[in-house]
């Protein structure tokens, strides 16, 4: 029996984290023998039945490939539907689909993660297997933007990666907010601040459309090459196997070709 | 013509307007097409003939906001277009020209269309400036929807889901439309998802009703749906049939007089309400 | 090369009946004034337009609305996949245009790295039998793409309409299985060779039409467009779709449905980002898939000059001379580029 490679597997949902006010995460596990074995940037497409399906990056992946984690922020129909789905619920997966970020290319390298809000969730399995492989690479440092405290999401992994003293962390908000003594100001004006020079390192971004924008200028202003600064796209991807069409960049797919390039790689208008 | 070519000159020289939106003979097709006249441009290829079928009103909302003043040359149905854009406020009447040219019936495929048949309305009731003849207006009759009243349900529903099966969901009806302009038209809605979106008869059908009230009492039977339909499914007869119940029972034609509010957005108090008044078979 | 083998003209129909009680078999038909393709059932005269057809043939391998699987609505998870549909078929009578889109959507669906197998499976249960053309329609334009109305490429049989003959020949394994028959027969002659003329919408290459997406020109090129999505489903090798869940009375199907990039919920997010707002970034995105990004994927530009979408356009709008267009301001550009001298090229 050939399987039609747009009809999903079942996976369950093993577990369910509230990490923001919008924002769910989902361990899922998939049925019987199958197996989801993403490298880190890699995405699935994840369905509710009746519902239709949509693109997740996945966050993490636990031992063994048959478990994974995503993460969802509720912004339309389907993403409703998953927040309001239970523990042992199944949902339909495909995937794992995509290129990954180039880690083993890296090896050697200091690593500069960008996140904004829950553009952290497709850098998390970078950082997770740095840490993993410690010794294979150099320094790390993250930048993670929200927009308010609420906002701030896998806050348990930044208390880990704060108290990690191979890493450093900086963790701002985008306006002053009661309550919140760190730091103030959008990820790019953090950036500057910082003053982060490109040296040895490479750095990989992802967020909301506009700060990926905004971020690759203020790493171009301190002489970042185009081909240290990675990203993630996600335009609206809907097979994952680059044939649906809607997610092309010119003659490239998000979906197939992607979602994980390097600024020299897709054209300006693309970011 | 001439006169119309005269002024849209003059009006170009005391810099009323900045563009104009009209009618251009096509060599390529032998047809004409819209288009849009700058200043020191030709106008020697601008044409006004029986083949200027295509309402233009709907070019005009992206052309105010290119164009500081636009002249739009108007037949009589396209006018009332205009009026149903002006009245919801989609365009200022302080940013356009009206170029009302009086229309003899315009064609399709080289014959009268339809619409031109029940018209009666041949100069547009909005123009700063008349050319040509103006004929008496004219009651509207609604002849092509009494035939349809006269169906029984069962043949009236055959008659139309046998057209609307064939619809591929092209949305050139909605894309030509001056009143479909929502924000997020309710066919792409995804939460709730209203309308499925495959082409199949329920779906379709689900459409096309929809899209006919969110018309009731805006529609000005440009007709222009019907005209660019792929599948020539009938669709004026749907828009005018809900023309036809909004005229009895609000006396109202859509379009037909300058700044008068749709019947449907406002309340008066001799409104008819059947359903309160228990008359509604 | 296999032999030619001729039928009387007279003796088709009887040859059509006779492959019917074997396959399922299709034939263009004449319903409503449009040509289009349908099950052969011996009604009516066999007749065969000696040009394009109406509607493309996208629709029978591809078809607009497919289920891919079906589900259960009271149940959390019952998706199943669907059963694809087996019986072998022979499409007959399409022409040269209809193949070479048959050819772009393999490359589409089957020389990617995850194949559609429903795809697939019609593309193998069909045995396509190809008339040449012999003449070209109004709107026809196939000799500006690379092709002649009488190219045979992805055709399984190709026939040849000449006289009071039709001449068959086989081009494929699977073109075999249907020439065994007492009304063809084996010649040595052959039909004669047609001059076809250049066409009329010559275009630029796949690399000048790149350098012109930032170019002010898709205003213009814009201009009047509806961007309704007619010119997408009537397209032989326009195969965008959608994924969609949809149910009726306790039961659910997963369906793809055509797309279309022209219509601007295409590219609309959920949250409401849409990379491609405006009419001229899809009539850009349409323009450039068909003569640029096409050819940069597959090796082929994916207008098989058909001119369905001329025909269906509800302004009469032509979309190949848009394409003309285009190509001359490229070479507008290019001879005021040679102009400038070289050290000022920055842009």
């Amino acid at each position: 029996m050939t399987t039609i490679e747009l009809v999903p597997k079942p996976a369950t949902i093993k577990r369910m984290i509230d990490e923001s006010r919008d924002v769910k995460s989902y361990v899922l596990e998939m049925n019987e023998s199958l197996t989801m074995p993403a490298l880190p940037g890699q995405f699935v497409e994840v369905s509710v039945q009746g519902y239709g399906e949509a693109t997740f990056a996945v966050t993490r992946k636990s031992k063994g490939d048959r478990e994974f984690t995503i993460s969802v922020k509720r912004i339309g129909h389907l993403t409703k539907m998953l927040h309001r789905a239970a523990t042992g619920d199944i949902v339909g997966v495909r995937g794992p689909y995509g290129n990954s970020f180039p880690v083993d290319d890296w090896k050697g390298k200091d690593i500069l993660v960008i996140g904004g809000g829950i553009g952290l969730a497709p850098l998390r399995p970078v950082i997770d297997h740095i840490l993993l492989n410690r010794k294979d690479y150099g320094s790390m440092e993250i930048i993670f933007g929200a927009r308010t405290p609420d906002d701030i999401l896998y806050k348990e992994d930044l208390k880990m990666w704060e108290s990690d003293k191979s890493i450093l962390l900086h963790k701002t908000i985008d306006v002053p907010f009661e309550g919140w003594n760190g730091r103030v100001g959008v990820v790019p004006a953090v950036i500057r601040d910082l003053g982060v020079k490109p040296d040895r390192r490479v750095s990989i971004v992802c967020g909301p459309p506009i700060m990926i924008k905004f971020t690759a200028a203020a790493l171009r202003e301190l002489r970042w090459p185009d081909d240290r600064i990675f990203t993630t796209l996600e335009m609206k991807m809907q097979c994952g196997i680059g044939q649906c069409g809607r997610c092309n960049i010119g003659e490239k797919f998000i979906c197939k070709d992607g979602p994980v390039f390097s600024l020299d790689q897709i054209p300006e208008h693309a970011l | 013509m001439k006169e119309l070519r005269k002024k849209i000159k003059e009006l170009f020289e005391n810099g009323e307007v900045d563009a104009v939106l009209g009618y251009r003979e096509d060599p390529a097709t032998g047809g004409v097409k819209a288009a849009v006249f700058k200043k020191d441009e030709t106008l020697d290829d601008m044409v006004f003939d029986g083949r200027c079928i295509q309402n233009l009103v709907n070019y005009l909302p992206t052309l105010v906001a290119r164009y500081r003043k636009v002249g739009v040359v108007l037949k009589g149905c396209d006018g009332r277009s205009l009026v149903t854009q002006l009245v919801e406020h989609r365009i200022s009447k302080s940013q356009i020209i009206a170029l009302g040219i009086g229309c003899e019936g315009v064609e399709i495929d080289g014959r009268e269309a339809e619409k031109c048949g029940d018209c009666a309305t041949h100069m547009s009731p909005v123009a700063d400036y008349e050319f040509g003849e103006k004929e008496e207006k004219k009651e509207p009759t609604f002849a092509r929807v009494e035939e349809i009243e006269k169906m029984s349900p069962v043949e009236r529903w055959k008659f139309f889901a046998d057209y609307f099966a064939k619809c591929e969901r092209c949305y050139a009806c909605r894309q030509i439309c001056p009143s479909c302009y929502c924000e997020i038209c309710i066919a792409d809605q995804q939460e709730p998802k209203w309308i499925e979106p495959s082409a199949k008869l329920s779906a379709n059908t689900m459409w096309h009703l929809i899209r006919a009230y969110h018309l009731a009492g805006r529609c000005a039977d440009c007709g222009e749906c019907e005209r660019v339909c792929p599948q020539d499914i009938p669709l004026r007869l749907l828009n005018n049939a809900l023309e036809k119940a909004v005229h009895e029972m609000f006396g109202v034609r859509p379009g037909t007089v300058p700044e008068e509010v749709p019947p449907l957005v406002v309340l008066n108090k001799d409104d008819p309400d059947r359903i309160l008044e228990g008359k509604n078979e | 090369m296999n032999k030619w083998h001729k039928i009387k003209k007279t003796d088709l129909q009887k040859y059509v009946s006779r492959l019917a009680e074997k396959w399922e078999v299709w034939i263009p038909r004449l319903v409503d004034g449009k040509w289009e393709f349908g099950i052969y059932d011996g009604a009516r005269d066999l007749d065969l337009p000696e040009s394009i057809i109406d509607v493309s043939l996208k629709n029978l391998f591809f078809p607009k609305r497919r289920a891919i699987a079906t589900f259960d609505e009271n149940s959390k998870w019952s998706l199943q996949p669907v059963s694809p549909e087996r019986r072998p078929r022979i499409i007959l009578g399409l022409h040269p245009c209809d193949a070479a889109g048959i050819e772009y959507m393999d490359k589409v669906f089957l020389q990617s790295e995850y194949k559609d197998v429903m795809y697939k499976n019609e593309r193998e249960r069909t045995i396509l039998v190809g008339m040449l053309c012999n003449k070209m329609g109004d709107d026809c334009h196939c000799t500006d793409r690379g092709l002649t109305p009488d190219s045979t490429s992805s055709m399984d049989v190709a026939f040849v309409n000449e006289g009071e003959w039709y001449f068959f020949r086989s081009l494929t394994d699977k073109g075999k299985r249907i020439m065994e028959s007492k009304y063809l027969k084996e010649t040595d002659e052959g039909p004669t060779k047609n001059e076809w003329p250049a066409g009329k919408y010559s275009i630029a290459s796949p690399e000048e039409f790149m350098e012109m997406y930032d170019d002010s020109i898709w205003h213009e090129l814009s201009d009047i467009c509806l961007t309704c999505g007619i010119c997408t489903y009537a397209c032989p090798t326009c195969v965008c779709f959608l994924v969609a869940d949809e149910k009726f009375k306790g039961k659910g199907e997963r369906v793809t449905v055509w797309d279309s990039c022209q219509l601007q919920s295409y590219s609309r997010m959920a949250g409401g980002q849409n990379t491609r707002k405006t009419p001229a970034s899809r009539v850009r995105n349409r323009t450039l898939d068909k003569f640029a990004y096409s050819h940069l994927r597959y090796g082929r530009i994916s207008c098989t000059g058909c001119g369905r979408c001329i025909m269906v356009c509800p302004l009469k709008r032509s979309f190949p001379q848009l394409g003309a267009r285009l190509s001359e301001r490229i070479r507008e550009k290019e001879k005021e580029r040679t102009k400038v001298p070289a050290e000022s090229k920055e842009e």
